[in-house]
């Protein structure tokens, strides 16, 4: 289980991050809703050592984690709302150079490896053709087939639907919960409400720094009345 | 690759065709309409031949084509340039004659008129620092990184000369200063161009080497197009000698 | 007219100063390159005191004439008790000038990459200089190639300035050779010839790389 406790961030003054803390178990989806700016990303990127913080402490199964050395240890992975795939390389290689470059595998283990997950991703046919001429759908399964080849415990996705045709929101959280279902800690950034009714997850409604609510989607569905800051959100009401 | 090499093909020809356009113009260009007018032009920036002092250009060669052009009844225009432009202005006709301290040499005289010399003599010397021991020949400089001016008769001098290293730079201020800084054990030079040098700073810090048997000499060149001026410029020179107008410019300007 | 014969007389001094600039060009290309990729590497990172270093470095080389930088070259070092030819302290002087300009060219190119792929370079594990060599440095350099081809160009003709200190190259022999023959027409018609076939091989030389470099579509 990943254990986030009292995270605090400020920055220029201004508290991005106010104590926040929440849990998730293997195979839970922990979906982190609200407004651009909230901090949703900001906490994303604090878990994958890209921004740092003034306090509080991450643990996976009870073993605090250095944030600083957590790229290394490959512990976690990020699929990026803009995907960030490599612009110079194929579709294979963006899977490859990372194993090969930090993983040190040997050219033949990393290929296999790619292979595996391109054929999984159905992107087998496209390996040698170079990203530019891959749709968003396909650059995010690529994104996240780079990531997963890591075999990181936690997956986080920051806005995955944003950049997407929104008749693909189906298919993207098909596949969010295939990987919960595998038995990845996953946690998502978004602002979309169309993903949160699609996946078996907990909503945190995040305001200005802080989680304000929070719920099973299974939960609210049932009771929205029950939770009126995430009715508000989702039928976007201002409160 | 033929879309590559069509460029340069095109600029080449341009070239040729410019060139070709440039020689044809050679000798309908210009021709100085003003029979009452001398055009002279020079580089100043040789020290004491001609240079430029108080902002006017000045000079061993300027005093003498001025009196030359007074002789002849003529109005003087002198015109300053880099001196590589010289002989293409001369040879196009936009100046009549180059008064800048040059040296007549065989080559030169297929393509300009020469007046004779009207300072001969100058001594080819060899500079060196009185911190290293006086050269007794030109043997010493073998091996030696020896400094002369580009173009000058040392340079052709002493690229004959094999032994030395020669280092050719453009006035006589770089070659004392590559002297001073170490970068070059000597400099050749005709005594008249580092004169100058030498009474502004003296010679104490030199030794001074008289290489035998090598003098630089000064004409006038006339440009082709205007060749009646030769004999003219001729005679009023010769004119000169006699009165011991020259020698008088002589000694003004510390010339032997 | 132009004067073949003396083309052909005097073929050996040209042939001898081409070879000189081309060395000039090249050694200088490749300090340029090196050199002036390392600092605009330092220049678009994160470390304030090698930016500013940097900056000043860039400032003074671009700043000043070339021409002063070579006669500096050429009068200091031996103070500092560096003593190498003419030749290669025009060279490096040169070279190092040059790598002012490349380092700004590849810094705009890293600029361009944006931090998005560095990011995920990062969370993948890489190390700074993993990311910077493998994911920024490549397409960093096919963007900002014409710039530099551009720069290598005006290098080449640079190159005369070493002329200045005496080294015998290129446009030096052609001072050489007019000053002897009083011919500047003809002269200044090879130099343009052999100046033109230089550059032009490193025009191709360039388009060469761009084409290995290019990874976009046809595939």
């Amino acid at each position: 289980m990943l254990k986030i406790k009292s995270i605090t961030k400020i920055f220029h003054g201004k508290t991005i991050l106010n104590n926040v803390s929440l849990n998730v178990e293997r195979g839970e989806i922990a979906v982190l809703l609200g407004e651009s700016g909230v901090g949703k990303s900001t906490l994303l990127r604090i878990l994958n050592n890209l921004e740092t913080i003034d306090s509080g402490t991450v643990s996976l199964d009870d073993k605090q984690l250095d944030l600083a050395q957590i790229n290394q240890k490959h512990t976690i992975g990020m699929v990026f709302q803009n995907f960030n795939v490599f612009e110079h390389l194929t579709v294979k290689e963006n899977i490859t150079i990372a194993l090969e470059k930090v993983l040190k595998k040997s050219k033949q283990t990393a290929d296999e490896i790619a292979q595996r997950l391109l054929a999984h991703y159905g992107l087998a046919d496209k390996q040698d053709k170079y990203v530019s001429q891959l749709s968003g759908g396909q650059k995010q399964r690529l994104a996240i087939a780079r990531t997963l080849a890591f075999k990181p415990k936690i997956l986080c996705l920051d806005e995955p639907t944003s950049a997407l045709d929104p008749l693909l929101t189906t298919h993207v959280a098909n596949g969010i919960q295939e990987l919960a279902d595998e038995g990845y800690i996953i946690l998502i950034a978004t602002h979309d409400t169309a993903l949160i009714e699609k996946l078996n997850c907990i909503i945190y409604l995040m305001k200005a720094g802080s989680i304000v609510e929070s719920a099973t989607s299974i939960d609210y569905l049932q009771h929205k009345n029950a939770y009126p800051q995430i009715k508000a959100f989702v039928e976007g009401v201002i409160v | 690759m033929m879309k590559k090499i069509f460029p340069i093909i095109i600029v080449l020809i341009l070239l040729l065709i410019s060139s070709l356009l440039i020689w044809r113009s050679v000798g309908k260009h210009n021709v100085v309409k003003d029979e009452n007018l001398l055009i002279v032009g020079t580089n100043a920036e040789y020290a004491p031949f001609s240079f430029i002092e108080n902002n006017k250009i000045v000079g061993f060669d300027i005093d003498i084509i001025t009196e030359v052009a007074h002789r002849l009844g003529k109005k003087i225009e002198i015109k300053d340039m880099p001196f590589d432009a010289l002989l293409p202005k001369l040879q196009f006709g936009d100046i009549q004659i180059i008064a800048a301290g040059i040296t007549a040499t065989p080559e030169k005289a297929k393509k300009v008129l020469f007046t004779k010399p009207h300072l001969s003599g100058d001594q080819l010397i060899a500079i060196t620092l009185a911190t290293n021991p006086p050269i007794q020949n030109l043997k010493d400089l073998d091996g030696k990184e020896v400094v002369v001016n580009e173009g000058y008769t040392a340079d052709l001098y002493m690229s004959t000369v094999s032994g030395p290293i020669i280092k050719r730079l453009a006035s006589p201020a770089e070659g004392f200063l590559a002297l001073n800084h170490g970068n070059a054990y000597a400099f050749v030079a005709a005594k008249s161009s580092v004169q100058p040098y030498f009474e502004k700073y003296g010679t104490k810090s030199f030794n001074i080497f008289l290489i035998d048997g090598v003098h630089d000499n000064y004409s006038f060149a006339i440009s082709k197009q205007y060749p009646e001026l030769l004999p003219a410029v001729q005679q009023a020179v010769d004119a000169m000698e006699q009165d011991g107008t020259i020698a008088a410019f002589k000694q003004k300007w510390n010339l032997s | 007219m132009i004067d073949f014969n003396l083309i052909l007389l005097y073929l050996p001094n040209l042939l001898s100063g081409a070879w000189i600039t081309l060395q000039i060009a090249a050694i200088g290309c490749t300090i340029g390159i090196f050199f002036g990729t390392i600092l605009g590497v330092i220049h678009a990172g994160k470390n304030k005191l090698l930016r500013w270093c940097v900056t000043v470095y860039v400032t003074a080389f671009r700043g000043t004439p070339m021409l002063i930088q070579i006669a500096a070259a050429v009068l200091l070092l031996p103070q500092l008790g560096i003593y190498i030819s003419d030749f290669w302290a025009a060279t490096l002087a040169i070279g190092f000038n040059s790598s002012a300009y490349i380092s700004q060219i590849i810094r705009s190119g890293i600029d361009f990459v944006g931090t998005g792929q560095i990011e995920a370079a990062k969370v993948l594990g890489m190390s700074s200089i993993q990311v910077t060599r493998y994911i920024v440095l490549p397409q960093a350099i096919r963007v900002v190639l014409p710039a530099i081809g551009n720069e290598l160009i005006t290098l080449i003709k640079e190159s005369s300035l070493a002329s200045t200190v005496g080294v015998m190259e290129l446009s030096k022999q052609a001072n050489y050779i007019k000053n002897r023959t009083f011919d500047a027409l003809t002269i200044y018609f090879a130099v343009a010839v052999f100046y033109l076939i230089l550059t032009t091989l490193l025009s191709f030389g360039v388009h060469l790389l761009e084409k290995k470099m290019r990874y976009h579509a046809e595939n």
